[in-house]
């Protein structure tokens, strides 16, 4: 199946989606007890790219294959609060008009990391070695397939849920982060800095009726 | 110092011989495989070998989720150890530290962008997880992963050099087969009919060089 054409960004835009991804995928991993770093946008192959370090360790020894299981759901659902505010992002750009099939565009040409990965390339790992864990195996690779959508339906609701709690005060954090300053051309703010961003945002999300309206007043 | 300079010929080659690690190494892991592509596009290189990595049996203990873990990161490195390989063969001589950084954080990048770095290092995070006591500290989870990292990169070393004679022998032959269009697509039927002989090569050739191992009864 062919996939919709997303629109041509500009390196500007690219950035502005790269430092929502990667703030959503930031406060989804606090809520689900990761630890945090920094935001981190700068240039690889020539284009902006997440550099933000996210990788979800496990935050007490891994003892079995329940506890893998446990583990991998949330760092699931993390990556997945990545594509969510992607498809978020992609229907805030004036202009676009996005089709249903244009989420599954947008999951198939999400954010890059600096080893040109995108959250889609890392969940179809994680999602086999959930599969093997959490189901029988089976020699069909279409019922394979069939487990890895099921699982990730599933999880990429809960994470949603997660992220519609805190989405107003997303979009306001990442208007915010957008203004702070750049270093040679690449934007680093550090975690202690984002908590000081993150309480400015929660007060004004508190005053605010909507999340459109907030960020068309800041 | 710099990686050695390659023309358009030995970059294919290149190309071939790196996915043709991840090929084999996924046979030798009882991954299912596919067919092996090499593109060349906007002047560049870039190959895809067509791999299905799942659990064959359920993952039901820590071991179990381990070992599967294992097999698919030694896939993974697979192409990159085969690419030094070529450049020692090619070149004679063996890369520095910063030529072996350079191969593995940007040289061959499949069909659709992934590098298997990437993957590679979010496989031995969870791995980390399940051999390592927890950290607070995220300079010791670097530290972690760099010496899983390391662990498993020798333990693919030692599987590649049990296959690399057949490896080059294979990439010989599949260098020979027609490309079209700036794209050379070899089916797993030929790939695997191709294998077969690579390894019949290898097998008779070293029984004429060393006719004193041959054993009579």
């Amino acid at each position: 199946m062919e996939l919709p054409t997303l629109p041509t960004l500009t390196n500007e835009q690219q950035e502005d989606r790269i430092i929502l991804h990667d703030l959503a995928q930031h406060l989804m991993a606090r809520e689900l007890g990761f630890e945090t770093g920094q935001i981190f946008v700068g240039t690889r192959f020539g284009q902006p790219t997440s550099l933000s370090k996210n990788r979800s360790k496990a935050t007490e020894k891994l003892n079995s294959a329940v506890d893998v299981a446990a583990h991998l759901r949330k760092r699931i659902m993390v990556l997945s609060a990545g594509v969510i505010s992607d498809a978020h992002w992609f229907g805030k750009l004036p202009g676009f008009d996005g089709k249903e099939d244009h989420l599954t565009a947008i999951y198939a040409n999400g954010v890059m990391d600096g080893a040109r990965l995108t959250d889609h390339d890392k969940l179809q790992e994680l999602l086999i070695v959930l599969c093997g864990i959490e189901r029988e195996p089976s020699e069909s690779y279409d019922l394979l397939e069939d487990q890895k959508h099921a699982i990730f339906s599933w999880l990429y609701q809960e994470a949603l849920h997660i992220f519609n709690s805190f989405s107003e005060k997303l979009f306001i954090l990442s208007t915010l982060v957008i203004n702070e300053g750049r270093s040679r051309g690449e934007l680093a703010v550090s975690d202690e800095r984002l908590v000081k961003l993150e309480v400015e945002a929660a007060n004004l999300a508190s005053k605010s009726q909507s999340p459109h309206d907030q960020i068309v007043l800041l | 110092m710099a990686l050695p300079e390659t023309n358009h010929e030995m970059d294919d080659n290149r190309v071939i011989h790196h996915e043709l690690g991840h090929w084999l190494m996924a046979r030798e892991m009882g991954f299912s495989v596919g067919e092996v592509s090499i593109e060349r596009k906007d002047g560049k290189a870039s190959g895809h070998a067509t791999v299905f990595p799942r659990a064959k049996s359920r993952l039901d203990t820590a071991e179990a989720v381990d070992d599967y873990l294992s097999n698919r990161i030694r896939v993974l490195l697979a192409g990159v150890i085969v690419e030094i390989e070529w450049y020692k063969k090619t070149f004679g001589r063996a890369l520095d530290k910063k030529e072996f950084d350079r191969i593995y954080n940007n040289r061959v990048i499949d069909r659709s962008g992934i590098s298997d770095k990437g993957k590679a290092e979010e496989l031995i995070a969870i791995l980390a997880g399940l051999r390592n006591e927890p950290t607070t500290k995220c300079n010791d989870l670097d530290n972690q992963i760099r010496a899983l990292f390391v662990e498993i990169y020798q333990e693919t070393q030692q599987l590649v050099s049990r296959f690399l004679g057949t490896l080059f022998a294979l990439a010989k032959l599949v260098s020979n087969e027609p490309s079209q269009n700036d794209t050379k697509q070899v089916l797993t039927e030929r790939l695997t009919e191709l294998a077969n002989i690579a390894a019949e090569n290898i097998a008779s050739a070293a029984q004429t060089e060393s006719p004193s191992c041959t054993t009579y009864s």
